[in-house]
């Protein structure tokens, strides 16, 4: 005769449709592993007996207006994206950054001592160093100015985008 | 036994968004049943299973078409319920369990299945969504346990737990000898 932990393991078992006649001669001797099977098995047959619940009625409607208003979005970005607008924003964002890492290093004294001496240490390239720093320092005055004018192209285009997108909902 | 939706997917990701409706058609129930049997309340459910075919439509490119489509999509709905339970608080769970409780009274529910209902309540979350997995949507442990995100064992010792914690309330309610 099978173990009690054996019997467990059977039981488990037979819940999924293997069942072991070992199970049945433990279950007639053992009240306590049948009180146990008896409690799985209503369980297993309550639960398997709870029928499956459904969405309202509108639901299927709700998720393919969800659906087209993804790719109706999509599209108008995709849209936008590829327009000459976008591509005018990208150079002027591309620039604004560039000018605004200038500012940054203009910005850090330390670095540009840290700069000056690597570049003077070059002592055949101490002229290519001050001409740098030149450059550098005119930048970074100009900087600032192109930040400016870059965020405001951005605000342009942003309002730009919404419209097109609204549009493309609508 | 499970709808073979490939030619409905196939058709999505080529472009006929229409085709979608043929998916949702076909799992809506099993999504719903899922969302609704974790969270407990239908509206929520409804919330959560529109998002799990969203982000199913969204994501439909990266779907490995030799796993069955329903799995893939029922182990979304899983992540997005237990995400929405976890950000629940406990009294906003117990609030919605008595709106939902009354929202099944007035739809009519079977009381069998509202009994059912409120003992699986009683299980935390993991071992509701493999109850749920195993009695409702007939999957094997290792299908459960990629869904979940256990291991075959656990899924197993961890069903049989349920069972018996569900067999001990059922007593308590003295619907068990």
């Amino acid at each position: 005769m099978i173990s009690c932990e054996e019997a467990l393991e059977k039981m488990l078992e037979a819940l999924e449709g293997h069942h072991a006649p070992e199970l049945m001669d433990h279950l007639a001797r053992c009240e306590s592993c049948l009180a146990r099977w008896k409690c799985i098995e209503a369980v297993h047959t309550l639960l398997g007996s709870v029928p499956t619940l459904h969405p309202s009625p509108e639901f299927k409607a709700k998720v393919m207006a969800a659906v087209r208003r993804e790719v109706a979005l999509k599209r108008a970005i995709k849209a936008v994206v590829a327009s000459p607008v976008a591509f005018l924003a990208a150079v002027v964002w591309a620039i604004g950054l560039a000018t605004l890492g200038l500012m940054l290093l203009d910005l850090l004294p330390a670095f540009r001592i840290l700069l000056e001496m690597a570049l003077s240490w070059l002592w055949r390239l101490k002229w290519l160093a001050k001409l740098a720093l030149e450059v550098l320092l005119v930048s970074s005055k100009l900087a600032f100015y192109f930040a400016l004018v870059w965020l405001m192209l951005l605000a342009i285009y942003a309002k730009f985008v919404k419209r097109r997108v609204q549009d493309e909902m609508a | 036994m499970e709808k073979d939706l490939s030619p409905a997917i196939r058709r999505v990701l080529s472009g006929e968004i229409e085709a979608f409706s043929e998916i949702v058609e076909a799992c809506q129930s099993a999504v719903y049943n899922l969302a609704f049997r974790l969270l407990e309340d239908p509206a929520e459910a409804e919330d959560i299973a529109q998002e799990a075919f969203l982000r199913a439509f969204k994501n439909l490119s990266f779907y490995d078409s030799e796993k069955p489509f329903l799995r893939w999509l029922l182990a979304i709905t899983y992540n997005l319920s237990m995400d929405c339970l976890r950000r629940r608080s406990r009294e906003i769970r117990a609030m919605k369990a008595f709106s939902a409780l009354a929202d099944r009274q007035n739809r009519n529910v079977e009381p069998s299945a509202m009994e059912v209902q409120e003992l699986l309540n009683r299980l935390d979350a993991v071992d509701r969504a493999i109850v749920v997995l195993k009695y409702w949507h007939g999957l094997s442990l290792k299908e459960i346990g990629e869904i979940v995100g256990l291991g075959e064992g656990v899924v197993k010792v961890r069903l049989h737990r349920a069972r018996l914690r569900l067999a001990d309330e059922l007593k308590k309610e003295g619907l068990l000898p």
